[in-house]
Formats: structure tokens, sequence, C-alpha cells
């Protein structure tokens, strides 16, 4: 058959490789070395892997050839993410090395979620632009994965913060897993339609 | 649904890349499409009828 190779050994190496490279980057938080500037340059150099690994380790796991849509929507998300990259660094440094305050401390800890909010555009879009139905199914289920997810870590998490049991949960994290269990959904759904 | 796409496809010895391209979809759809666990939409079916030349009934059984 043409068309029944399994792909989930392909997709849990790349899992795998993602999860490392996760941990090598919150293993440089211990390093004391990359405290200083350095570690700006670490984060960033290790986020520049980081992207291209799954950039260009995702599009291998296709089995066909990307299209033009995708390409470009690929192209928009990593560009938002290489600026979520510069503008987070950015803010991080000017939120620890300078004492600001009022409209301006507003923008520069407000700033890393804008490009985030870019990339909720570039999903958007995508949706809007992508041609082939079946593709775009697949997308808006693994997105409601990825919102699920949210909602029931959140809740739980939410409940267990309120009796004091464990801290506040991290907000800004939401994102990640949303975009965590958006990515891993993807290949389980496809396994469906096999 | 039940269709008749595997077979309609192999009469014009055409691979599923080949459909897929036709239809411009991914392959992936072609094989969901198939295996009858994807039904499409409306557009996409008249599509597929006027690519055979067929009516969408005779491609598409409905088992109701």
């Amino acid at each position: 058959m043409e068309d029944t190779k399994p792909v989930w050994p392909k997709w849990a190496l790349f899992f795998v490789g993602v999860l490392a490279l996760v941990a090598v980057g919150y293993g440089m938080g211990f390093v004391p070395l990359f405290r200083g500037p350095l570690g700006y340059v670490a984060l960033f150099v290790w986020f520049m892997v980081f992207l291209a690994y799954t950039y260009f380790g995702s599009a291998r796991l296709k089995a066909d050839r990307l299209g033009p849509i995708m390409k470009r929507y690929r192209r928009r998300l990593a560009i938002a993410m290489i600026s979520y990259c510069v503008v987070l660094l950015g803010s991080l440094g000017l939120l620890r090395g300078s004492r600001l305050s009022g409209v301006l401390l507003w923008i520069v800890a407000a700033a890393p979620a804008i490009p985030i909010l870019g990339v909720l555009v570039v999903m958007g879009l995508y949706l809007k632009e992508e041609p082939d139905e079946f593709e775009r199914a697949v997308h808006v289920e693994s997105m409601l994965w990825g919102l699920g997810a949210v909602l029931a870590v959140t809740t739980v998490w939410g409940f267990l913060s309120n009796a004091s049991v464990i801290p506040q949960p991290p907000l800004f994290l939401v994102f990640p897993l949303f975009c965590l269990s958006w990515g891993v959904s993807q290949p389980l759904i496809r396994r469906r339609y096999q | 649904m039940k269709n008749r796409l595997k077979v309609l496809r192999a009469e014009r010895d055409w691979s599923q890349a080949d459909l897929a391209e036709k239809l411009q979809v991914s392959r992936q759809t072609i094989n969901a499409l198939e295996t009858g666990k994807y039904d499409p939409s409306l557009p996409l079916a008249f599509k597929i009828a006027r690519l055979f030349g067929q009516s969408i009934e005779t491609i598409f059984q409905d088992e109701a």
C-alpha cells in the first residue's frame, strides 16, 4: 500500500527530541555560567536551535509535500516565534536591568505577549486560507484538543491553588500547553483517518 | 460513507497523489475519503463527481 506506512514512530522520535531540547533549556537555568549576560546569548541560541529543530523536523514528518498555504503559515509562524524570542529577551533584560515604572513598565512587561497574539492571528489566517477541507478539519479538531487540555489543567490547578494546596498557576504557560497538546493530538487524529 | 473512489481511481490508473493533485487536496485527504472515514462537503463531492463524470449518488452510497 502506498499510504498506510506507520508514521507514529517518526512522530514519537520527534517528540522525544522536543522534550530533550526542552530539558536542555531548563537545565541551562541551573548552570551559573549562564546567569549573567551570557545567559541571554545562550537562551537565544537555544531558542533558535529549538525552533530550527521543530521547523525542519515537522516538515520531514509530513508524507506529502507542503502546499503553498502550509508553507506560508509556517513562515509566518517562524517569524512570530523569532520575534517572540527577541522581544522576550529584550523585555527580561529591561525589567531586570533598570527600574521602569508607569506606562513604560506596562509596555515592556506586556511586550512578549504581542508576538504570541500574532501566533493566534497566524493560526486564524491559516484556517481561513487552507483550501483542503480535511486538513482544516484536522487542525480545528486538534485545536479543540488543545483547548480541552488547557481548560482541564487550569481548572484543576485553579481549584487546587484556591485551597492553597499548590501555588497559583503560571498563566504564561497556558499558551505553550495549548501548543503542546495541539501538536501531540495531530498525529493521533490523523491516525484515525488512515 | 461507502464510496467507489478507489475503483474509479484504479480504472483511470491514477495514484492517490494524482487524484489529490486534480482535486487540489492532500494525499492524506484522498486516503481519508477512500477509506470512508471522512465524508466530503457538498462542494468537494460535486468536484469529485465532475472529475469522474458521474453523479454523486453513483460514487457515494448512503447506507441509511
